[in-house]
């Protein structure tokens, strides 16, 4: 018997079972197989049941009746399907389906890693320990770690990238930039065979682990495949030779209300492929950041680092139940409780936000409840089979007309050691120096888990998701709001203004400097009375709240920007965080903030008015000169609906039907980037070819695009939209008294009288 | 959430729009008193919204009266500030009482 210890790489079907690769302490890639035959579920009528039964026992089948525990209805009688062949599993459920659509199917859309990762307790980038008999059929596989240790053990990748050094959709690449280990190319695309000799060596000879890419899914792969073709030099990037590349069709979807794309996908075997062009949320934190949501899923990396969070979640409620023994239903959902329109009104709503106090403000804080929603789950037992409990000792909350069991529920046992975990490590990364060696892993880690702890709450409430019910959804809500308010009434008793409250946050300030240790007092308490876990997440010297755009007399919510002693910045919902503000106007932004970080007192502030404003005539100067770039003006939108569903095109809709015109696909999800410009159409698509006319530019659009990205940061400073376009546009000087600006202040245009300072005694 | 009922500031722009007629026909010093009052109640939508009524038209005024009460403490307090500055600077201005002065 030999003993292979190491990581799991990758996992995939093959006629008679698994194909399972290793990645050896010894640095050394190893593949095994093992038979595993996949189980489903059906219950129904008892002569259903019988008729599906002479249905399926010629089939290459096992069957047998038995019974298993559903969530809601408890113990049920059904048939256990076990299907040998696994690749013949699709096609043999949708003919049974077809043939027995009344029935109730279970533990059907299950990804094979996690049925697998059920059974033997192994996880993506798990260490386990595997032991062979003969050949390479695994005898026994055991665990060695889990997914919730803060430290685990890690291989050292091998890492391959390789990146074209143009936006294949915007221009033709002419090389390609390749990078492994120590070395660094550039292989010109100039010469097919070359080009092909040299990624099939290096695929050889350095036998990489992972390959990252930029384009990798829309256009690497398919441009060597057809080069391989062309030239008849053999190309295949798997490490699995037998296998070609696996190609995920391009799908469009709207996710939180946004429209997504995500195009064709390339996947690989024994080794994984990211194109970090093609993911949703992988930028937030890297491949260190993937490799851990892939070990808290079960989830393959290459496929969460390219999905939404929300399939991350949905993994690891599906893994809880099949450990659980509880069967996973397929296309369905338990029914909501119903309840009295007094309880309507209670219930739906979502989280608590207030409207902040408009202006600037000193000695701020933010005390954040630590992944709030996820936290209520844990702590309060909210589960789709928790609420609508009839228990006598059930948590009750009489206004919503609600009970909630005491016994644990399946999604809080799938979040609590995750919530858990990113709580240790958010402490561990709060008391760390940013030069310690843990702190890039620890930061990714924490985001990752970041994105699956937000999804947590919306998946209770999601229409398709298997383990949800929107009453669960409703009472996290419900005790969230109830929980903030807690927390600001008992902020208040200590003394503090509530400037601001957000969800899971709160804004408060005293007028005395206050330093992180002095609220200790006041984050007991409110950990106390609300059970959930509570933080400073930052002193701010100051905080600013922008006010509406149509009336600058009402505040909004999601708008503000704070400065931190360190000099740093929490930006919120203005231009520089849009990603559909042109990069000219970010960095205007950007560089007026960083003017403004000079000064710590708020009162003060208004003396840095004049560097400001020098700055911004200079940028609009640069504007009217024509030396700004084009790709600094470049506007990136998202298509929000599909091109014939527009009624009256949008600037983005505009440019997409002009890149439709010389033949490119497009669909909803889409980014597309464009200029404004002075014609007929008045945008043009930034990946049309040929080059435009200077003097197409829409330089007054640009400008009035400045001039808001500007006000916004003056604004709640006490500047009115008409003095700053008086300063900005009429080359106005300015004339204030120390301190804030007030309309009744407002100094009458002083043309050409450049940068005139009146300090009022 | 809004999943079947319809937001706080959803609700509060449906009470404007039923204004609008009476609104109309203010004289414009008037209109612009009613628009301070939309103000003082677009200040307070997250209570109107805790308040868990779906006739919201109960909870409007006492945000505008919320409003109205703090804009009215405000004056008196600089009222009143400013009539204690009038009344050090008075009193520094009148000649000293006798009785007052030292002794001789």
């Amino acid at each position: 018997m030999r003993e292979y210890t190491g990581w799991l790489l990758d996992l995939y079907a093959q006629k008679d079972g698994i194909i399972l690769w290793l990645l050896g302490e010894d640095h050394k890639p190893y593949s095994f197989t093992q038979p595993f035959p996949i189980t489903f579920y059906a219950s129904g009528p008892f002569h259903r049941l019988r008729q599906a039964w002479l249905f399926l026992r010629d089939k290459p089948v096992q069957l047998r009746r038995t019974q298993r525990r559903d969530l809601h209805e408890g113990m049920l009688d059904v048939l256990q399907v076990n299907v040998l062949d696994i690749t013949s599993f699709d096609t043999l459920f949708r003919e049974f389906n077809r043939q027995f659509p009344d029935l109730l199917y279970f533990d059907i859309d299950i990804p094979l890693i996690l049925r697998f990762a059920a059974h033997f307790g192994t996880f993506p980038l798990g260490r386990c320990k595997v032991e062979v008999q003969q050949g390479w059929a695994i005898s026994r596989i055991t665990p060695l770690d889990t997914p919730w240790e803060l430290d685990p053990k890690l291989p050292d990748l091998r890492i391959l990238e390789i990146r074209p050094d143009e936006n294949p959709s915007h221009a033709i690449p002419t090389a390609l930039s390749v990078q492994f280990g120590h070395f660094k190319y550039r292989i010109s695309l100039d010469n097919p065979r070359k080009l092909l000799f040299t990624i099939n060596s290096i695929l050889r000879q350095f036998d990489p682990d992972v390959i990252l890419t930029s384009f990798g899914d829309t256009w690497l792969f398919t441009h060597l495949e057809q080069i391989s073709k062309e030239t008849g030099i053999p190309f295949n990037p798997n490490r699995d030779l037998s296998k070609p590349i696996l190609r995920k069709k391009p799908i469009s979807f709207v996710n939180y209300g946004q429209a997504h794309y995500r195009s064709e996908q390339v996947h690989l075997f024994g080794r994984w492929h990211v194109d970090d062009q093609n993911c949703m949320t992988f930028g937030d934190y890297g491949l260190m950041g993937a490799i851990e949501q892939a070990r808290v899923t079960g989830l393959p990396v290459q496929e969460i680092a390219r999905r939404s969070p929300g399939a991350g979640i949905a993994a690891m409620q599906t893994l809880t139940a099949l450990r659980k023994e509880i069967l996973v239903p397929y296309q369905q959902q338990k029914g909501e409780v119903p309840k009295t329109y007094n309880e309507l009104v209670a219930s739906d709503r979502g989280g608590l936000v207030f409207e902040p106090l408009q202006g600037i403000y000193p000695n701020v804080a933010i005390i954040d409840f630590m992944s709030m929603y996820p936290s209520i789950i844990v702590e309060y037992n909210i589960s789709a089979e928790t609420v609508g409990s009839q228990e006598k000792d059930a948590f009750d909350i009489p206004e919503m007309g609600i009970k909630i069991s005491s016994q644990e529920g399946l999604i809080p046992a799938t979040l609590r050691p995750m919530v858990e975990k990113r709580i240790k490590i958010k402490r561990r990364l709060k008391k760390m120096n940013e030069s310690d060696p843990h702190y890039l892993r620890y930061k990714a880690i924490k985001n990752a888990l970041k994105w699956l702890c937000v999804v947590a709450y919306g998946r209770l409430g999601f229409a398709n998701s298997t383990f949800g019910r929107i009453n669960s959804h409703e009472v996290v809500g419900y005790i969230g709001r109830k929980m903030v308010l807690k927390a600001k009434e008992i902020a208040e008793d200590h003394g503090f203004t509530v400037l601001h409250a957000y969800v899971d946050s709160l804004f408060i300030s005293r007028p005395d400097p206050v330093k992180e240790e002095d609220f200790q007092c006041l984050l007991d308490e409110i950990e106390q009375v609300t059970k959930l876990p509570i933080e400073v997440e930052e002193v701010y010297s100051w905080i600013a709240f922008v006010s509406s755009r149509q009336n600058p007399n009402i505040s909004v919510a999601n708008r503000f920007f704070g400065l931190k002693p360190d000099g740093e910045y929490k930006l919120r919902g203005i231009a520089c965080r849009r990603e559909d503000t042109p990069f000219y106007v970010t960095a205007t932004q950007l560089e007026v903030l960083q003017i403004l970080s000079q000064e710590k007192d708020p009162v003060r502030i208004a003396n840095l008015f004049p560097e400001v404003l020098n700055m911004v005539q200079e940028k609009t100067l640069a504007l009217n000169n024509r030396t700004i770039p084009n790709q600094d003006l470049l506007v990136t939108q998202t298509l929000s609906r599909e091109l014939a569903e527009y009624r009256v095109p949008s600037p983005v809709a505009r440019a997409a039907i002009q890149l439709q015109a010389i033949g490119k696909d497009i669909r909803m999800g889409q980014k597309i980037q464009f200029l404004y410009t002075r014609t007929k159409e008045g945008v043009r698509a930034w990946d049309l070819p040929g080059p435009m006319q200077p003097s197409h530019l829409d330089t007054i659009r640009y400008k009035e695009l400045l001039f808001r990205a500007v006000f916004e940061i003056l604004q709640p400073l006490g500047v009115s939209e008409k003095v700053l376009r008086n300063w900005i546009f009429s080359q106005a000087s300015y004339l204030f008294p120390r301190g804030f600006l007030h309309d009744r202040l407002e100094m009458p245009l002083f043309a050409n009288l450049k940068h005139m300072y009146v300090d009022l005694i | 959430m809004g999943r079947t009922l319809p937001s706080a500031t959803q609700l509060i722009l449906d009470e404007f729009a039923e204004l609008k007629p009476l609104y109309n026909a203010l004289r414009r010093a008037d209109q612009l008193i009613f628009d301070k009052f939309f103000e003082a109640i677009f200040q307070h939508r997250a209570a109107i919204d805790n308040a868990r009524n779906l006739l919201p038209m109960e909870m409007i005024p006492f945000a505008i009266l919320l409003e109205e009460r703090k804009r009215n403490n405000k004056i008196f307090i600089d009222l009143y500030s400013q009539i204690e500055n009038l009344e050090k600077r008075l009193i520094a201005l009148l000649p000293p009482e006798e009785g007052w002065t030292d002794a001789p």
